[in-house]
């Protein structure tokens, strides 16, 4: 996994373009070349670890390309409960919830991913705070999603409360 | 005795920090990282 600087390397990140993506959606090129210009982007190739489980959950990611797998760790089981794409983010819930990463992150083809610590995050409410506002609300939009994915195989595989 | 433990979380909303900005410091401050725990599992009932 390689740090890039947002300048000078051959990786561009048009603001956009990434406007396209779930997570950016509806947010001004403004707010999204400031997280640009201000997070730390990574490029990872094919198998390269974003996190392991355990880690300290003080940042989230976003995938400005590529895809990632997110493998949730249970005791002994391991399983792949998700997958990760453009425009999407990893991460967030753990850092919401004060809690650590429970499952590690990998690359399944190269990806460039944007990170956004929790420093960062609330540097974009000082500074945009429009921007961060629908941010935030993307976020919840999309863990309201995975709630809803959830409680369908819940119901698919007659999991009772 | 849970308003007696909330107060630095009470302290910098009165100074006018933002919801980020105490989310920012209790991933660096291990007390404010306590009471923030404490009460996110407050209001989930646990």
């Amino acid at each position: 996994m390689n740090a890039l600087a947002r300048q000078g390397s051959s990786v561009f990140l048009v603001a956009e373009q990434l406007q396209q993506g779930s997570l950016f959606g509806a947010m001004s090129a403004d707010g999204i070349n400031y997280l640009l210009d201000h997070g730390q982007i990574w490029q990872l190739d094919l198998g390269d670890q974003l996190y392991d489980c355990g880690d300290v959950a003080n940042r989230f990611f976003v995938v400005c390309s590529g895809e990632l797998r997110f493998i949730k760790i249970q005791g002994e089981t391991e399983l792949h409960t998700r997958s990760i794409g453009f425009g999407e983010e990893i991460g967030y819930v753990a850092m919401i919830s004060l809690q650590p990463h429970g499952g590690r992150v990998e690359a399944t083809e190269p990806s460039i991913v944007l990170e956004v610590s929790c420093d960062l995050y609330a540097q974009l409410q000082a500074n945009h705070p429009q921007d961060f506002g629908i941010l935030t609300l993307n976020l919840a939009r999309d863990m309201a999603r995975n709630v809803q994915r959830l409680n369908r195989l819940l119901c698919e595989n007659a999991i009772h409360y | 005795m849970m308003m007696m433990m909330m107060t630095k979380i009470k302290a910098l909303h009165a100074q006018g920090a933002s919801a980020a900005t105490i989310l920012k410091l209790a991933h660096t401050d291990p007390s404010i990282h306590a009471e923030l725990s404490q009460l996110l599992e407050r209001n989930l009932g646990r």
